[in-house]
């Protein structure tokens, strides 16, 4: 028998240096194969950087584990639709899904997505996995709700301002003069002066993205959603005070601001088209692409400025979660622990994908190779502040996605001129109350 | 009519009748059903309460309802009466064509109609980028280049899509009218006297004004449920600016908002008014 035992150890060794893989994870792979290799599971997911990593990591995770994997990916507004229209008529489809820290409340509530403690602390787990080397704001603010696991962080993120070194010096503007709310306007005002270039590329488009955006100046202006009895606060003076702001900055925005996502935002930074950006960290991988940024290596980045009352920044995110309809569970739950391990990190990190663990992001080698890490550990200690205030970004309750679409409705009025941003902020005010109440707060 | 012996040949419409059945009435039931609920997306069907008419008065109460039905009225004058009258303008060009430049032609004018709407909003929404489309390329000699996606410019885009795609349909149907005209009728009118303008005005039209009439009320129909263009173009913004009826229902029901009770309230208005107005239609055609 240990004959046999030691045997297998040198097999195992002697195919992982062959193969080049770690010999821990290959001698899970073989476990995995053996129970579950030739299985398919499908995956829902949105378009985004870190699904972009797993799909270049996938042809090995099939070739090590022998489960084949189908990825269906859309665009992340219409994911939160699909998967509730596929749990509702249960076609079973899923057996993973993308879950953005918004849908997070909603989901649990409606049953959607199982419970992991079970899994992460059993022997279906092997040690590489290692859950609590995920930075904690993640764990806590990402895949946790009510003091349950729900998700594993896939690609967390806060957001910060990306600037165009060569545009700036070209203006004679310096960076660090982008320390406050009111200079960020003046230099967007005067880079969007020049012929043939725009000051800021944000989101604008009408519903979850435009509050994305709005959301940035909201906070650090002293705004906040409801109070500690869940009364709406969307019509105090601060709350206007940054929906003002943000629409005066978006008059430097690119033509056509009012339709765009994350990506249209992203696409303007990485053609060269504006001289500043403001958005998630998880782009920054898009930014820094050279096969498709004219500009990479020529940015520089900041974690947002000091508002006038509150220095916070976004944290959000996404996780991988098990659908509760999957008939696959503990397949699908091998592709998370691969995925999303701390031995396979490097190798996410190193095919665009998303820093998650506190070992890649305080690693000086990293550090030095990613030129945003520093500024994304800033804005991830702003985001502490909130957190430690006890405030979600986003309040993670089961009607955050329609309060959502109340807000993103009003802004978008509000950016396009039909409404003044205090009569948004009132009517949004005055639906949120009203949905509030329907669910009974 | 009473030679025809019905009762021979019904076996053979009963499995497309068991279909539609399925697919249509059974749905349209569940529909009626379901506005009368309070239910949720996502939430099992039990638990759903009985609300009664209370989703309707709420939809007719809402001034974001009332918006919709005025942009989608505008979508449908706009979009159905330009293409009624460019579509009938083509089709004359080419019925005064030689044939094979005619059947050439034709062959160009179907590629728009072949297009899935939804692939269609996809390929404009690259046309019609502010920057980087096509469109404000070309506009730019002309010192033009508007927003094409702004508040006040979105409607438009979708219009000149629909009409962009659905002409052709118009042209193709008025086409088929005016080559069924009898050549005889027109030979006695010229010698008559009556000249190109009044030849078109009291003859041709008069002759052909049933196949008009179904161009239009097709186009109509159409227009009214339109969902895939807008919603691959704009998802119904900026702000509520291409918040179409369909799109309406769509957010109701779907956008992050999952009042699937509600939104099947507004569905039922929107059947309400095709019914009326197809038979409006119907009324029209039976005259001629």
């Amino acid at each position: 028998m240990k004959k046999l035992a030691l045997t297998l150890v040198l097999v195992v060794l002697a195919a992982s240096l062959i193969l080049a893989v770690d010999p821990a994870v290959a001698l899970w792979a073989k476990w995995v194969k053996e129970n579950y290799g030739g299985t398919t599971i499908t995956i829902a997911a949105a378009n985004h950087p870190s699904i972009e990593a797993m799909k270049k990591m996938t042809s090995d995770f099939e070739a090590l584990t022998g489960i084949k994997v189908k990825w269906e990916c859309m665009e992340e507004i219409h994911l939160h639709d699909k998967i509730l229209l596929e749990f509702s008529s249960n076609t079973k489809r899923y057996d993973i899904i993308m879950l953005d820290v918004t849908w997070l409340g909603e989901f649990v509530s409606k049953n959607v997505v199982v419970p992991l403690d079970d899994y992460i602390n059993s022997d279906k787990t092997p040690a590489f996995f290692d859950y609590e080397d995920i930075i904690p704001a993640y764990r806590e603010g990402l895949g946790k709700f009510q003091g349950t696991i729900y998700g594993i962080p896939s690609a967390g993120e806060s957001a910060f301002i990306a600037y165009n070194k060569e545009i700036l010096d070209k203006y004679d503007i310096s960076p660090s003069e982008l320390n406050s709310y009111d200079s960020l306007l003046n230099v967007a005002q005067e880079l969007a002066s020049k012929k043939r270039l725009y000051g800021i590329a944000m989101r604008g488009r009408r519903g979850h993205h435009i509050v994305y955006s709005w959301l940035q100046f909201f906070y650090p202006f002293g705004a906040r959603i409801f109070d500690e009895n869940w009364n709406c606060l969307l019509d105090s003076p601060e709350s206007i005070a940054s929906l003002e702001y943000y629409v005066e900055l978006m008059k430097t925005a690119p033509k056509g601001i009012s339709s765009f996502s994350h990506e249209e935002a992203t696409s303007a930074i990485m053609q060269g088209l504006v001289g500043l950006w403001f958005d998630a960290t998880a782009l920054a991988p898009w930014i820094e692409d050279s096969s498709r940024s004219i500009v990479a290596g020529k940015v520089g980045y900041l974690a947002p400025p000091a508002g006038p009352k509150g220095d916070y920044a976004c944290v959000a995110g996404w996780n991988l979660a098990l659908s509760e309809q999957s008939t696959k569970k503990d397949v699908a739950w091998q592709f998370i622990v691969y995925m999303l391990s701390r031995k396979m990190a490097p190798t996410y990190i190193a095919n665009g994908g998303v820093v998650t663990r506190t070992s890649i992001l305080d690693d000086p080698f990293y550090q030095n190779e990613f030129s945003y890490f520093p500024a994304v550990k800033e804005s991830l200690d702003k985001a502490y502040n909130l957190i430690r205030e006890g405030v979600d970004w986003r309040p993670r309750i089961p009607e955050w996605p329609q309060i959502g679409e109340i807000m993103g409705l009003e802004a978008s009025l509000a950016l396009s001129g039909k409404k003044t941003p205090e009569e948004a902020c009132k009517d949004a005010k005055a639906e949120v109350e009203k949905l509030m109440k329907e669910s009974g707060y | 009519m009473k030679d025809i012996k019905y009762n021979k040949y019904k076996p053979w419409i009963y499995p497309t009748s068991i279909i539609l059945l399925i697919i249509t009435i059974i749905p349209t039931i569940f529909l009626f059903a379901i506005s009368l609920f309070d239910y949720k997306l996502g939430t099992p069907l039990k638990s759903a309460k009985f609300i009664g008419i209370s989703n309707y008065i709420t939809t007719f109460a809402s001034s974001s309802f009332w918006h919709s039905i005025l942009i989608t009225a505008k979508y449908m004058l706009l979009s159905v009466g330009i293409e009624m009258i460019l579509g009938f303008m083509l089709a004359f060009f080419l019925y005064n064509r030689k044939k094979w430049l005619r059947n050439l032609l034709i062959i160009f004018m179907v590629i728009p109609m072949s297009v899935a709407p939804s692939i269609a909003g996809l390929m404009w929404r690259l046309n019609f980028h502010p920057i980087y489309g096509i469109v404000n390329q070309l506009l730019y000699y002309f010192n033009l280049g508007p927003d094409w996606y702004s508040y006040d410019m979105a409607l438009f885009s979708v219009i000149i899509i629909d009409i962009w795609q659905w002409t052709p349909f118009v042209t193709l149907i008025s086409l088929a009218g005016l080559l069924s005209i009898d050549t005889s009728v027109l030979e006695s009118a010229r010698i008559d006297g009556a000249d190109g303008f009044k030849m078109i005005k009291n003859i041709i039209i008069p002759i052909i004004k049933p196949v008009l009439l179904v161009a239009l009320i097709m186009r109509s129909m159409d227009s009214l449920k339109m969902f895939d263009v807008p919603f691959s173009l704009t998802e119904g913004g900026p702000g509520d600016a291409t918040e179409l009826l369909s799109m309406y229902i769509y957010r109701k029901g779907f956008f992050h908002t999952g009042s699937v009770g509600a939104a099947s309230a507004v569905a039922v208005i929107m059947l309400v008014i095709i019914i009326f107005m197809t038979k409006l239609f119907a009324i029209n055609l039976q005259k001629q």
